[in-house]
């Protein structure tokens, strides 16, 4: 018999005041005996359930010479396993009726499966099958994905700007640093990646103990941790994944430029990337509500200032990426047709500066916590992302509930915060300058 | 709000110190047999409570309380882009951006600002049958927000500032759309497929700049008013809280003195026949992919064959990769990241419209594979098994289609925009069940006709042109859609 060991039922909500409350998010957390963390979250409003397994392994985790294999990875895990054929994972969870996908980030592998709810221990066995008992004895397979992934990849790059990405990640973060690297990787190392690799990347990162397992929507808590431990229990826990080389961070790096020609872009754009905290990290939070006072919607200071009153751009916006460790706030402005790029980044500058000497009003602060009031809503309107985010919440913060928490410190946040925020981080000294010109190529 | 947030950084510690393994199983489980599903239970869509206003606007509400959100969508057919007159294509886009900046005494920012002080969101879209004012906002602030969207609808400012802005805008979007491989192919698909009705017409440089705020004025005059417009709601309200709320911002709305409301375009009178496979090829030179666009047009929604077409749409390609575009060009060759059909309905037509992106040296054999799955429909009764799984997969997305507030307010208002059946939504998932094998080969054989596909390819022409003649005749442009010179 499996005790149930610990409960923590975070309830938050019968707020008295308005805005209405929140909802409630009643959680279970337990551990299993070989270190996998499991979150149960029953809702039973819709007959359906989410299954959503976070590994702590990305891009940032790949060695010199294995750029993207964290994500070609992703696409062999629904190559087959043990017990399961090749393709049959798609076949069967999309043949019950159900979605299933997977992602890859710069810090973590997300797999996610959303099925009518009497289908829940299939996807468990299935789910934990490929964690315990990854197929790994032959190429075709890992050929078949590499293919698919190489043309993922001319996909994203055969769009205008499609090395945008790749340019802000090199000039924001040093040499070396586990942020540089494109989260698909480069041609040469998608084609040098082996199955050996595979099995080498299974071992240290596809643990148990280096996983949360997120089950929430139409389930019995108690009942589905016995389902849980029966499927997942025997795989054994394995060494601590190896540590991530993070070299350390400065904020002062000095400005940094990049100009990139782009055949398909037919307008030029700039890009300007400060390096802030990692998402969740002290000061993140803070410099999230500048750069939505600062350029998320019609009423931001930018998008006020050089779109509608100076007309220096065609569109301008501001917005955090949310990685863990380091995170970056990346501006991206289209110049009107005959605006310098210099008017464009000078007007910006102009916006940052007085941000940071004078700070938000109580009235943008308050048009800040309430458009991420019904963010924050809208996020949790599916099983399959209220899953998303009880996985990040506590792979990330050791706290399920953490989109909610995060609710909850941003609406007492003082104005005096994005400001300081805003002043030691959005400075000159921690500018990555990314131009992209037209080539004109395609003409 | 301070309290409960201070009681649960209390609960956190206790929690990770009560923390203690579950033990493991004693025995390894039976890995290898598949898990029966249980029973499965029963889901009912929620019903759509209908109303009428006095000025005879549709109301439609479907219930939704699981989170304190509401989604409303105001519909004007009238505005729809299909409406919009010859060499004038992009006003009703224009007219969307620019309904919001301002209204009555409220200038644009301060409309904004009345917007972010709820944080409520309106979003002004456009298609071919309507102008759609989408409104989101959580409960308490749903009165508010229709209140600005009201305004917007009633007493726009139509500042000449911004009238400008938004064109100088559209035109520099025009100019993007260049570069982008799939666009410049979908844009030339929809010309072949509808040449000379307005659903196969797009907005170029000529029409925007012939735009005039004059333009703007008449269409706000003729065509933001109640004939047919439906208000479509999905969220947290009580039919009679929505109605109440409706009322009092649209109730007194009435057809503007002096309008001349625009009359409906024509059905389109069918795609070009062409006597073979015929495929424009849009030159770009360097392409690291070809983008694949094809089609044909089918029905109306009301067709009788409708659903058996939805199915077969299904099976050919609604998945990239279970369907079986995706198999073959994916799974089975590894040419594209995805490969996908839809069949795209508005109220006058639909059409089967296929889409991916592959490799360059994979251009011919990947249109050769897209016929022949064309051809397998026609030819071959589809297995039962194969068959099952797409059709569970089509019940099952249904279902998960049913949790967000703006998916319900779609559904509530594509019902009334198309005038289906009241049971169209509740009776969905037996319908789809309800398809065999023989009516998906019945509906193929009635409606593909894969010899004379359209197919439209943007590519890097001089590597992929001469395997393409092959199969078809080729016609070249360049990259800005212009026909290329012979020799």
């Amino acid at each position: 018999m499996i005790l149930t060991t610990a409960l923590a039922a975070f309830l938050l909500s019968a707020h008295a005041a308005s805005p209405a409350a929140l909802p409630d998010l009643a959680i279970e957390s337990h551990k299993l005996a070989n270190g996998l963390t499991v979150i149960l979250h029953e809702d039973h409003s819709s007959p359906i359930v989410a299954v959503n397994t976070w590994y702590s392994v990305g891009s940032k985790n790949e060695e010199a010479g294995r750029t993207g294999f964290a994500h070609l990875f992703e696409h062999y895990m629904f190559e087959g396993s043990a017990h399961a054929a090749a393709g049959e994972y798609f076949n069967k969870i999309f043949g019950m009726g159900g979605d299933t996908n997977a992602n890859t980030t710069n810090d973590r592998t997300d797999y996610f499966a959303v099925v009518p709810s009497e289908n829940l221990e299939e996807v468990l066995r299935q789910e934990a099958d490929r964690m315990g008992f990854l197929n790994i004895d032959g190429t075709a397979g890992l050929d078949k994905q590499r293919h698919i992934v190489k043309n993922e990849k001319r996909l994203r790059e055969n769009q205008p700007y499609g090395g945008a990405w790749e340019g802000i990640n090199t000039t924001t973060w040093d040499k070396g640093h586990p942020y540089s690297w494109p989260v698909i990787g480069s041609m040469e190392d998608l084609g040098a990646a082996s199955l050996e690799d595979v099995k080498k990347f299974h071992d240290s990162y596809y643990l148990p103990n280096n996983a949360v397992l997120v089950i929430s929507g139409d389930q019995d808590n108690a009942a589905t941790l016995l389902l849980v431990n029966k499927w997942y229990g025997t795989i054994p826990k394995g060494p601590a994944p190896p540590a991530l080389k993070m070299p350390p961070i400065s904020t002062t790096p000095g400005r940094r430029e990049l100009t990139l020609e782009d055949d398909k872009a037919q307008m030029p754009l700039l890009l300007l990337s400060y390096r802030i905290p990692g998402k969740g990290k002290p000061g993140w939070q803070e410099v999230s509500v500048a750069a939505q006072i600062l350029g998320g919607g019609r009423s931001s200071r930018l998008v006020q200032s050089l779109q509608y009153d100076k007309r220096l751009v065609l569109s301008v916006s501001a917005s955090v990426m949310g990685l863990a460790e380091e995170d970056i706030l990346l501006i991206e402005a289209m110049p009107a047709p005959g605006v310098q790029m210099k008017a464009v980044e000078d007007a910006i500058r102009a916006q940052l500066d007085a941000f940071a000497a004078h700070g938000p009003s109580e009235q943008e602060m308050a048009r800040a916590k309430a458009g991420i009031r019904t963010a924050t809503l809208n996020a949790l309107q599916t099983a399959a992302n209220v899953a998303a985010e009880l996985a990040e919440g506590q792979a990330l913060f050791n706290d399920p509930a953490y989109v909610l928490t995060a609710l909850g410190t941003i609406s007492e946040m003082p104005r005096a915060n994005p400001q300081d925020a805003a002043k030691r981080l959005l400075t000159p000294s921690n500018t990555a300058v990314i131009t992209i010109q037209p080539s004109g190529g395609s003409k | 709000m301070k309290l409960a947030i201070l009681s649960l950084t209390l609960l956190l510690p206790l929690y990770a110190r009560a923390q203690q393994a579950v033990p493991p199983p004693k025995r390894e489980p039976d890995r290898m047999t598949a898990v029966k599903p249980g029973p499965a239970k029963h889901f009912d869509v929620a019903p759509i409570k209908k109303g009428l206003l006095r000025n005879g606007v549709e109301l439609a509400l479907m219930e939704l309380h699981r989170l304190p959100l509401v989604a409303v969508n105001i519909v004007l057919p009238l505005g729809g882009s299909a409406l919009d007159a010859p060499g004038k294509s992009g006003l009703a886009e224009l007219v969307a951006s620019l309904v919001t900046e301002g209204s009555g005494a409220m200038t644009g920012l301060q409309f904004a600002q009345a917007l972010d002080d709820i944080g409520a969101s309106i979003y002004v879209g456009v298609s071919n049958d309507a102008l759609t004012v989408a409104v989101f906002a959580a409960k308490e602030n749903i009165g508010k927000a229709l209140s600005l969207a009201s305004q917007a609808i009633y007493s726009p400012s139509l500042p000449q500032a911004d009238f400008d802005r938004i064109k100088a805008e559209m035109t520099a979007g025009l100019e993007q759309e260049k570069g982008s491989p799939g666009g410049q192919a979908e844009k030339k698909l929809a010309l072949r497929l509808y040449p000379g009705h307005p659903y196969g017409t797009s907005p170029d440089e000529g029409s925007v700049a012939s735009l005039t705020l004059a333009d703007v004025q008449d269409f706000v005059k003729n065509r933001f008013n109640p004939p047919g417009a439906i208000i479509a709601a999905g969220g947290d309200l009580e039919y009679p809280e929505f109605e109440k709320l409706v009322t009092a911002h649209f109730d007194s709305w009435r057809t503007q003195a002096g309008a001349v409301l625009p009359s409906p375009p024509a059905a389109p009178s069918g795609q070009a026949v062409q006597r073979g496979l015929v495929i424009d090829l849009i030159d770009m030179p360097g392409s690291l992919q070809s983008s694949i666009r094809a089609g044909q047009n089918g029905v109306t929604r009301d067709n009788p064959d409708y659903m058996a077409l939805a199915v077969m749409n299904s099976l050919l390609g609604q998945s990239s990769i279970i369907s079986r575009l995706g198999k073959n060009l994916r799974e089975a060759h590894g040419w594209t990241y995805g490969a996908s059909s839809d069949l795209s309905t508005r109220k006058l037509s639909s059409a089967l419209l296929i889409e991916t992106d592959v490799q360059t040296d994979a251009t011919e054999p990947a249109v050769t594979e897209i016929l022949k799955e064309l051809h397998r429909l026609r030819d071959e009764t589809v297995p039962v098994a194969e068959l099952d799984s797409i059709k569970r997969f089509m019940a099952g997305l249904f279902i998960l289609r049913q949790q967000t507030v703006q998916a319900l307010a779609s559904q509530a208002s594509t019902i009334e925009l198309y005038g289906l059946p009241d049971g169209e939504l509740s009776s969905y998932r037996d319908r789809v069940m309800a398809v065999t094998p023989q009516q998906i080969q019945d509906v193929a054989i009635k409606y593909l006709h894969p010899e004379r596909l359209h197919v439209v390819i943007t590519g890097d022409a001089a590597k992929v042109s001469k395997s393409l003649s092959k199969i078809g005749e080729v016609r070249e442009y360049d990259s800005e859609g212009r026909p290329k010179p012979l020799g």
